[in-house]
């Protein structure tokens, strides 16, 4: 596994209709992810950042090329496959946190253990929620907590399946400086210390210089 | 300056939650101005039935003829001017007491006649009265002097000629139901009869065609001029006598539109919430730019309705286009043109209904800050939407009033409305919440459906009451339209006995039932009815012991005439114990009418006495009955147990059912028994049926639109919850949850909501048998399998939603939307 990268992109490409005819978004983004490695991808906003996360993570599919996670290809792959691959491999972060509303911060964290059929799903959860600080708000909802507070319940929740891959989108843009610098904080701790590879999209150069490696997205193509 | 262009109203269809709040509006549109107007053409076409039966819309009554200043009072009104008596018609040696209408050249004012050529020829219709030197003969009394048309028949002092076989008159129930057959004759031809002489019993009727408004004016002017032996009779006091159909139909058609007011209220007020979401960054937007109050409300308020308008209109159109199905449904020609006023205030309910239910969480919007709206905090505090429901329930009082014209009339309703709304979700609230804290040991899918449901009460309660709501009014809507058509039915079935005889003694009654068996009428009992007075109540002469001195009085009534007692071993299909019970089979008992024996004051276990002409009889009170006197079948005030009534002279009463085209041979019956009287109720009977088969059609008509609107609705509350929905299984997806786990958890969400709403419904539709039990069907309203009726809806809704492709739509992008 170990000399297997966790993620593969070739020659991707992404085009929608538009009135003046196809648009293309992406066009021909090669890369490669080790596990552990830290990849910050940056570009002006509406060159195509969040597209490629979605892409990468199999939440959308591309109109040409193809994307592999631990050496599985999502092409072919129904939506059920996609979703039962990214289970097995990755987590998400997003700017929105998109916590689900209905439940608590605990409940939150339990849900991708309970959708994999993990054991000791609350335990883990109950770990996690300690991990980022949260021990004390487990049975808030994201509306009793602050913005930060609802990142770092996002950020359990991510770490809770201890993914080979995090995907991260734009995490700290809609925290305040001192939130996004804790988060951001975490965000780099938790994946050093469990190994986790991490995929972040950002605009903020900053964010993007804790990363190893670092490129940018200019006009749907992504720099060497 | 914000634009109107119609690209700007036409933006608004894009949301889902918009196009719900229209359609929702157009189904309350369509259900408001489709039941007002069926009321409206019912209340005209009852009206107009009933001023047809009473003879006119206002008729001044009196032992003798409208004075001089009466009749010009109504000089400019079509009027007619009647006399009603008694007399013997002669020819040769035979004679027979007739029921004589003497009626002038205006008469009929409502309806037509119909008459036919020869007895038992094909009838036609007329709109005038015999002309003078001739009269009209119903066709027992053509039988009896055994005469046909073209003869001669005296009348008093007069021949008149036979000019038609009177079969039908619009008035038959006007009062002159009477034992004797009809005759038809002219008013001028009255004096020269000489048949009325002072004393004799006569009625004259000074009758009136007042349509509308019209009426109260004659009402109040012709009052001062009454003399004693004068009354006024309009057509709205028929109307409270009459029969019970429309009185049931009218209440049914009231509750039903306050139940359609209040369900699609329910989804304009879900999808509003919705839709204020929808609107709020753009108010935030606005506000940052430096909006005022009155330009962000123009613009998001003002749009909006104008936006809506078009399903306003499509609502009025489509109401119109039913409407007129459904006069064509009901028979006869157009008959009632809704006025301007109707159709402005029709517009204006569903305007009211969005003003009530939506506006004051559009509203809310021009209140909010910004930075709340921004930051994505802009959830109403608990305390402002329980002040939004309460304000909206002010929305559906005022159409009530708008439509009903009356606050008084709808109190019950009302105080229904006001508890379903309020309280059912809070009666709603505790269940939701225990079932959450139960939940917590459930596998993932159902725990999460019930998360959904629970933790989200703002939506969930509203959600929650509109379907039980929905789901209830449907199961009732079924159940009160069935039963109002069997009852119906019941009370006059196909084969209901077109005659009555009367007269019948022991000694004829073998050749009766010969001649009955011979013509397979259907009989459904003989009565010995023996004539007696009241004489004693508990060993007391009954002028003591009945204290009333109340001339009108039912009970003093009966005490002053010969009373038809009869006896019977089983109790009448239309008659039910209301206390004590039936007779048994021992002599010496008796069954009591329910409303004689409040007027007499008459109790269970009192001891009666009667005198009759051959004896005396003595019974003690069993039980007291009520009587359906609408029934067409022979009822008794007092009903004895077998052998009671043996020792007395008596004659036997019944009543039979005869096919139409047998009626031939009444006349050789009639000179076989020729002391009998011989009753045809066919008219009678025709016109009962007649009101039934439409008040029938109405009914069905009412619940199918309270389903389709219930259905409609509910399906508006569901898809108002959608959207969130959506962007709940896009997150599970991103987090790898499976197609089956996210049908499961869909399944169970729906499953705890509509069973949850089934089950509440199932509540309500019970708690609700007793209220309208006792305004529809005087407190008889059985539990039915019908109360199981949501659950025909919501097995293939589940199934249905089991059973249907997933989307797979990219889940990015569902959960970026």
């Amino acid at each position: 596994m170990a000399s297997t990268p966790v993620l593969v992109a070739r020659q991707l490409s992404k085009t929608v209709p538009a009135p003046e005819g196809e648009l293309t978004l992406l066009e021909h983004i090669d890369l490669a992810v080790q596990g552990g490695d830290t990849l910050a991808i940056t570009g002006p906003s509406g060159s195509g950042k969040s597209t490629l996360l979605g892409l990468l993570a199999g939440l959308d599919v591309p109109t040409g090329g193809d994307v592999s996670l631990a050496g599985e290809p999502f092409s072919g792959l129904d939506e059920d496959a996609r979703a039962a691959l990214r289970g097995r491999y990755c987590s998400f972060v997003f700017q929105a946190f998109h916590l689900v509303a209905d439940l608590t911060a605990l409940e939150n964290v339990m849900l991708p253990l309970e959708i994999a059929g993990a054991d000791r799903a609350r335990d883990k959860a109950r770990h996690w929620l300690a991990r980022v600080g949260l021990d004390k708000r487990e049975r808030h909802f994201p509306s009793q907590l602050s913005g930060g507070e609802q990142q770092r319940v996002a950020l359990a929740r991510a770490f809770a399946m201890e993914p080979a891959l995090l995907f991260a989108d734009e995490p700290t843009g809609s925290l305040d400086r001192a939130n996004g610098d804790q988060v951001a904080g975490l965000l780099f701790d938790l994946n050093r210390d469990h190994g986790t590879a991490l995929v972040l999209v950002t605009h903020d150069p900053a964010l993007a210089q804790h990363c190893a490696t670092h490129r940018e997205l200019v006009e749907g193509r992504l720099s060497a | 300056m914000p634009s109107w262009s119609p690209t700007l109203l036409l933006r608004p269809w894009r949301s889902s939650a918009f196009r719900i709040q229209a359609l929702a509006l157009l189904v309350c549109t369509l259900a408001i101005a489709a039941v007002v107007l069926m009321r409206g053409e019912l209340d005209h076409r009852f009206a107009n039935r009933t001023a047809e039966a009473i003879g006119g819309d206002l008729v001044l009554e009196g032992s003798e003829p409208a004075t001089e200043v009466q009749r010009e009072q109504v000089a400019a009104l079509p009027h007619s001017r009647i006399a009603a008596f008694s007399t013997v018609l002669v020819q040769g040696d035979t004679f027979v007491l007739t029921s004589v209408k003497a009626v002038d050249k205006a008469y009929p004012l409502y309806g037509e006649l119909t008459v036919a050529e020869q007895r038992f020829a094909t009838p036609r219709t007329v709109d005038q009265g015999p002309p003078p030197g001739e009269v009209w003969l119903a066709g027992p009394a053509l039988d009896r002097l055994d005469q046909t048309v073209g003869d001669t028949v005296t009348v008093g002092e007069r021949q008149l000629r036979i000019g038609k076989v009177l079969v039908r008159e619009p008035d038959q129930g006007a009062g002159f139901y009477s034992m004797s057959p009809r005759v038809l004759m002219h008013l001028d031809d009255v004096a020269s009869t000489g048949v009325l002489a002072p004393g004799t019993r006569v009625k004259y009727e000074l009758r009136i065609a007042a349509p509308g408004e019209q009426m109260a004016g004659v009402h109040e002017r012709l009052q001062p001029t009454l003399a004693a032996h004068q009354e006024i009779d309009t057509r709205e006091d028929a109307a409270l006598r009459s029969m019970g159909p429309m009185r049931q139909l009218s209440l049914w058609g009231q509750l039903s539109v306050m139940m359609v007011v209040l369900l699609c209220g329910g989804a304009v007020y879900l999808a509003a919430g919705v839709r204020s979401a929808e609107q709020a960054r753009r108010c935030a937007v606005m506000k940052t730019f430096g909006a005022g109050r009155r330009l962000i409300l123009g613009q998001i308020l003002g749009r909006e309705l104008a936006a809506l308008l078009p399903s306003i209109a499509l609502g009025l159109v489509l109401a119109a286009g039913a409407f007129l199905l459904l006069q064509q449904w009901l028979g006869d020609a157009l008959t009632w043109r809704p006025s301007v006023l109707t159709w402005l205030l029709l517009g204006l309910a569903p305007v009211v209904i969005w003003a009530g239910f939506a506006l004051p969480r559009l509203w809310r919007l021009a209140d909010l800050p910004a930075r709340l709206i921004l930051a994505d905090r802009m959830e109403a505090p608990a305390a402002r939407t329980g002040r939004n429901l309460l304000g909206a329930l002010m929305a559906p009082v005022l159409v009530a009033m708008m439509l009903s014209g009356s606050l008084v009339a709808l109190g019950q309703l009302l105080l229904l409305m006001v508890a379903v709304a309020v309280g059912m979700p809070l009666l709603l609230w505790g269940p939701l919440r225990l079932a959450d804290k139960g939940g917590a040991r459930l596998s993932l899918a159902p725990r999460l459906a019930l998360r959904r449901l629970a933790r989200r009460p703002l939506t969930t309660l509203p959600m929650l009451a509109a379907m039980v709501l929905a789901l209830a009014v449907m199961s009732l809507a079924s159940q009160v339209g069935q039963q109002l058509l069997g009852q119906w039915r019941a009370s006059l079935p196909e084969k209901a006995p077109n005659y009555f005889v009367l007269n019948l003694f022991d000694q004829d009654m073998d050749a009766f039932r010969s001649w009955l068996d011979t013509h397979d009428a259907e009989v459904p009992g003989f009565y010995p009815v023996v004539r007696a007075r009241l004489t004693e109540v508990n060993g007391q002469p009954v002028r003591e012991a009945v204290t009333k001195e109340d001339e009108d009085d039912q009970g003093q009534r009966a005490l002053n005439r010969d009373l038809s007692l009869t006896q019977a071993a089983a109790l009448p299909e239309s008659n039910r114990v209301t206390q004590g019970r039936w007779v048994e089979d021992s002599p010496g008992e008796v069954s009591v009418e329910s409303e004689l024996a409040e007027s007499l004051g008459l109790e269970v276990g009192d001891e009666l006495g009667f005198t009759a002409p051959s004896g005396r009889v003595a019974a003690t009170v069993v039980g007291l009955r009520e009587v359906e006197w609408e029934s067409f079948e022979p009822n008794f005030y007092f009903m004895f147990s077998p052998g009671t009534l043996e020792s007395l002279n008596r004659y036997w009463l019944t009543s039979f059912y005869l096919p139409e085209g047998q009626g031939a041979d009444l006349p050789d019956l009639i000179r076989q028994f020729p002391q009998i009287t011989l009753l045809d109720v066919n008219a009678l009977l025709d016109q009962a049926q007649d009101l039934i088969a439409r008040a029938s059609r109405a009914a069905l008509a009412l619940a199918v639109l309270l389903l389709a609107s219930g259905v409609l609705v509910m399906a508006a509350a569901w898809l108002a919850g959608n959207q969130q929905r959506r962007r709940d299984e896009a997150l599970l997806r991103v987090l790898g949850a499976r197609s089956a786990l996210l049908r499961r958890v869909a399944v169970l969400e729906q499953a705890l909501l509509l069973g949850g709403a089934a089950l509440f419904a199932h509540l309500l539709h019970l708690s609700a048998l007793w209220p309208l039990g006792t305004s529809l069907f005087d407190g008889d309203m059985p539990l039915s399998w019908w109360i199981l009726l949501p659950w025909a809806l919501i097995v293939p809704m589940l199934a249905i939603q089991w059973l249907k492709p997933r989307r797979h739509s990219a889940p990015l992008a569902r959960l970026m939307s």
